[in-house]
């Protein structure tokens, strides 16, 4: 049986003339944890919303050997914001419930929570919720289906670091306890050495792809610019 | 009233005609509001008039020109905002002026025979026949299974579209079919509370819901039911002060939405 969980082959994404993203390639399989790291506009959230189709796109992708829309339940994505109006009256129950595909399982929305650390919040308004509160219910929703590849845009965006220890903490257990394969995109190196098995650098275009080790102080100038230290600890 | 209304058949339709118009408006009405759409009905509602004209003019059936006018000013509104970069309210202010511009336009073509432009502005429940009330009650079955079987698609995309689109919903086909919907039911709701107010019977009960649930699941229930009170205590209140019914109806959705707000605030 094929480990590969995600294919990627020279994928563009274009908004008229301007390539936002520019013929990046690389692959995960089962039980990676790829971290995407560039620049703020260096095309992280457009490659991975192309990844999921939510954007168009030129190239290959394929999961588990398939085009996404065969497969869809087997992946989980958690986006850096939502653009949920927060007056809206959905409580975190009914939020988590829309990451189900057919019926929804109300005493698994309960372990949801609980497994992301939010018991007995069900009730509680959406629109209420701190960042960090924010961030683990749409992990939640995200995993409610089972999936077995996670991709997440920016989980530490907007939250303190107490809140990004706890979500980085959250995403190894469940890792190791769904067997998932994680895709994140982050600004935080020190996750690369604590838990990535790849990472991929990009600027536009693919500056690096494999291991941490790869990971040195002329690939970081490369793809964040001359003027960042890259050390590690 | 409640004696009177045995006795009098057009009666009983309009207090019919109140209540499903009240229920289905509001309870349509949340998607439409949480979709950031509440000049929508509006919109339709004032293209129906360039409808009714054409339909007029034709001599054909006011009702189905109105519906078909009010239908594809729906879809071209929804096409242009995710083709022309407009967000949906520029799009809607292009066609509520044009449609109702266009209407009174080709009414003027009509030479010397005006028509009761009154009760197509603010309705004219009490000529509401057996035949509309027939129409309004299949639409509101239809729409109300059709919610059933979308709710949680619906639900999606007043959440986060490309969280809905990630999830694999077809979200443009699924907005397309609601405002096709939801074009109808303003269209049929025309008669009761007319082309000026029937935007508000779909924001106001859903604006009030948002003052006394917890959950969006209770708002679609409590919208509903303040649709129906707005309609039931609207009719009641146009009998007793001879007042046009559809005044009356907005007149207590508002006065609803009041109470909720300063319950909300205490």
């Amino acid at each position: 049986m094929s480990k590969e969980v995600l294919r990627v082959e020279n994928l563009s994404v274009c908004f008229e003339e301007n390539c936002v993203v520019d013929r990046v390639s690389f692959c995960v399989e089962k039980g990676d944890y790829l971290m995407i790291l560039g620049p703020n506009g260096a095309g992280k959230s457009v490659l991975m919303k192309s990844l999921i189709g939510v954007l168009p796109k030129r190239g290959i992708v394929k999961f588990f050997g398939k085009d996404i829309d065969q497969v869809r339940c087997k992946i989980g994505y958690v986006p850096q914001y939502v653009a949920v109006d927060r007056n809206i009256p959905l409580t975190v129950s009914e939020v988590v419930s829309l990451g189900f595909f057919g019926s929804v399982r109300h005493d698994e929305i309960d372990k949801l929570l609980k497994m992301v650390g939010m018991n007995g919040a069900g009730s509680k308004l959406f629109g209420t919720l701190s960042g960090g509160q924010t961030k683990r219910v749409l992990i939640a929703r995200a995993l409610a289906a089972r999936p077995r590849v996670v991709l997440l845009d920016e989980p530490f965006a907007g939250i303190d670091v107490v809140g990004e220890k706890s979500v980085v903490q959250l995403l190894d257990d469940l890792r190791k306890k769904m067997n998932l394969t994680v895709v994140i995109i982050s600004h935080d190196f020190s996750l690369v050495y604590k838990s990535a098995t790849k990472v991929l650098c990009i600027n536009k275009q693919r500056i690096c792809f494999g291991s941490p080790a790869k990971i040195n102080q002329k690939t970081i100038e490369k793809t964040f610019g001359k003027d960042l230290n890259f050390h590690v600890h | 009233m409640l004696e009177v209304i045995w006795q009098y058949p057009f009666l009983q339709r309009a207090l019919i005609a109140a209540l499903i118009v009240g229920l289905v408006c509001s309870v349509m009405g949340v998607f439409v509001v949480f979709n950031r759409m509440a000049f929508f009905a509006d919109a339709v509602a004032h293209s129906a008039l360039a409808g009714i004209a054409i339909g007029l003019l034709a001599g054909v059936s006011t009702f189905w020109s109105a519906m078909v006018f009010g239908i594809a000013v729906a879809l071209v509104s929804i096409y242009l905002k995710s083709k022309a970069r407009l967000n949906i309210d520029t799009v809607l202010g292009l066609f509520l002026p044009f449609s109702m511009a266009l209407g009174i336009l080709l009414l003027g073509f009509r030479g010397n025979y005006t028509p009761d432009l009154v009760s197509y502005l603010f309705g004219s429940i009490l000529s509401v026949s057996w035949l509309d009330i027939v129409v309004m009650i299949v639409l509101t079955i239809v729409a109300f299974f059709w919610l059933r079987l979308n709710y949680k698609k619906m639900l999606a995309i007043v959440f986060d579209r490309d969280l809905a689109y990630a999830s694999g919903i077809k979200v443009e086909y699924t907005e397309y079919v609601f405002v096709i919907l939801m074009s109808m039911i303003v269209v049929a709701s025309i008669q009761v509370v007319g082309i000026v107010l029937v935007g508000g019977l779909i924001v106001i009960p859903a604006a009030t819901a948002r003052n006394v649930v917890k959950s969006f699941g209770q708002m679609i229930w409590m919208s509903g039911i303040f649709g129906i009170l707005s309609g039931l205590l609207g009719l009641i209140l146009a009998y007793y002060l001879d007042i046009a019914s559809g005044s009356a109806i907005i007149m207590i959705a508002m006065g609803l939405f009041i109470i909720s707000f300063i319950f909300r605030s205490k």
